[in-house]
């Protein structure tokens, strides 16, 4: 069903890793700060973020799905297509309306968003270093697009508020498209996508219902 | 045999050397051949060029990107194919970088002579057609194909044009279709009936007999060189197999050592099949697919006891 193998899959992060190196560290440390900032809010730091995760998926979208991931899957450049879409709506939305934003402060979907982006940021590669894989064909956020898909839902999860519902589509969807392949191709440290894109949209949904009945 | 090559003098050698065994390779005999220490060759029925009855698959095996590591691993099994008298190599500009690593493979590895170029164009414009057809050109290295066929039958009508004028320009030696999976058989007959074609491709396997209601009659009938994929259902069939014991009598009657063997051996014993291409990334596993280029093949009462036997697995 698909073109390549779970190894050659893992063959070709390392050499993307690689032929970037270090911007996997520089990518993994602007989410970080992301993350950082998500948690201690500043002024415009809503804007800022929405920057970063813009960059995130915009690089996702042309160095991973359009040039290395297109060499070995020809549904790759919708994919690209799909991560740039999002990478717009980003900067549409978080950036361009502003009408987004973060208050301190601890309550369940933060905690729960905050897990989602950990996850995204070190579970994701400490897995696949578990489960035997190579440390250099790890996937990084702002490098992968695994990762960055759960950190920025992550993000959502942490905003103040109700979340547009149009950030939220491409994202869940790649959620469900990367955990599939996973399955059927049996590459383990993809499968928790699938489980964790679907919790991150139910609790999304139910995260816009309680900001609708909030009193104004 | 493409001109990266020699074609015109290897086909000589394998004539010489292949013109005995594949005449009675068609002939569904009452009994198992004799052992031959020559690989079993086809003959194309629209040219009469000869190929070697086992080619190779490169769907997901060779599409390994730019890992020096991996190509190199590829070249070994396809040194092995050419070792053991291996001469179809299939592939398209569908399976990533298979062509490009094809094209690496290509020059490092002897024997390629033997080679008989097959690829695809694979596009729903037909415009890309014919830059499709450069790209693969250039990506094997080759300045001829043996063979070039619309893949999965995408936009068959307006690629067929363009095969067809390649064809006649010599540039492409054969042409041919393609299906897998058991999709579309309807039109595959269609254009069957319709077009000049040197070959067809198509799925069959002793799990998926579909095509020899129709489709492998109509080959025989009209002169079409057969191409047999998926021949293990990827690794389906051995997978479901291979913790299951042979027949005792699949060496005597089939000519079968083990699984893939078996496997490969129904489907070259039906008489309009040309040519099976299974595809493995293991050395050891192309030494198995190539042994089942040696040696007796089932009759028809055997083969319909070797259904009988997988199908009570």
């Amino acid at each position: 069903m698909f073109p390549y193998s779970p190894e050659v899959l893992a063959a070709s992060f390392a050499a993307y890793n690689q032929a970037y190196w270090p911007l996997p560290a520089a990518t993994l440390g602007l989410m970080v700060g992301v993350l950082a900032l998500a948690a201690k809010p500043q002024v415009d730091g809503a804007r800022m973020m929405g920057a970063a995760i813009l960059a995130a998926w915009a690089w996702v979208g042309i160095a991973w799905h359009l040039d290395a991931f297109a060499q070995i899957n020809f549904a790759a450049p919708l994919y690209g297509a799909l991560f740039l879409i999002q990478a717009a709506l980003i900067g549409w939305i978080m950036i361009g309306r502003g009408d987004f934003d973060f208050e301190a402060g601890i309550d369940g979907f933060r905690l729960i968003g905050a897990g989602v982006a950990l996850y995204g940021l070190a579970g994701y590669p400490l897995l696949t270093i578990l489960l035997g894989g190579e440390t250099g064909a790890v996937r990084l956020a702002g490098m992968a697009p695994g990762p960055t898909v759960l950190v920025t839902l992550g993000l959502f999860l942490m905003a103040k508020g109700r979340v547009p519902i149009t950030l939220v589509v491409i994202p869940v969807l790649w959620c469900a498209v990367a955990g599939a392949t996973a399955s059927l191709m049996l590459v383990p440290e993809d499968v928790p996508l699938a489980v964790l894109g679907a919790a991150s949209a139910v609790l999304i949904a139910l995260k816009n219902r309680r900001a609708r009945q909030a009193p104004r | 045999m493409a001109n990266r090559l020699t074609r015109r003098s290897m086909m000589t050698g394998l004539g010489a050397i292949g013109a005995a065994g594949a005449a009675g390779a068609l002939s569904l005999g009452p009994s198992a051949r004799a052992q031959s220490a020559q690989p079993l060759l086809r003959t194309i029925p629209s040219t009469g060029v000869q190929v070697p009855a086992i080619g190779m698959g490169t769907w997901i095996t060779f599409n390994v990107g730019a890992d020096e590591a991996l190509r190199k691993e590829r070249a070994a099994v396809l040194q092995r194919f050419f070792d053991d008298g291996g001469g179809m190599v299939d592939s398209s500009p569908m399976y990533g970088t298979s062509e490009d690593v094809i094209g690496y493979c290509l020059e490092r590895v002897s024997g390629v002579e033997s080679l008989f170029s097959a690829s695809k164009i694979w596009s729903p414009l037909q415009a890309m057609g014919e830059d499709q057809l450069r790209d693969s050109f250039h990506l094997w290295g080759v300045d001829k194909f043996d063979l070039m066929q619309v893949h999965n039958l995408m936009n068959w009508d307006g690629h067929l044009e363009t095969l067809k004028a390649a064809k006649q320009e010599g540039r492409v030696r054969h042409i041919g279709i393609t299906t897998s999976h058991g999709r579309r058989h309807g039109e595959l007959e269609e254009v069957m009936r319709a077009q000049p074609l040197d070959f067809v491709q198509l799925t069959y396997n002793i799990a998926d007999r579909v095509a020899e209601n129709r489709l492998l009659p109509l080959a025989a009938d009209r002169g079409i060189a057969v191409i047999a994929n998926r021949p293990f259902q990827r690794k389906a069939l051995i997978r479901q197999f291979q913790d299951k014991p042979l027949p005792a009598w699949a060496e005597a009657e089939a000519g079968a050592k083990n699984w893939p063997e078996f496997l490969l051996k129904f489907i070259l014993s039906h008489p309009a099949v040309t040519c099976a291409i299974p595809a493995t990334t293991q050395v050891q596993h192309m030494a198995e697919n190539m042994a089942a280029m040696h040696g007796p093949l089932p009759d028809q009462k055997t083969r319909q006891r070797m259904v009988r036997y997988v199908e009570g697995l």
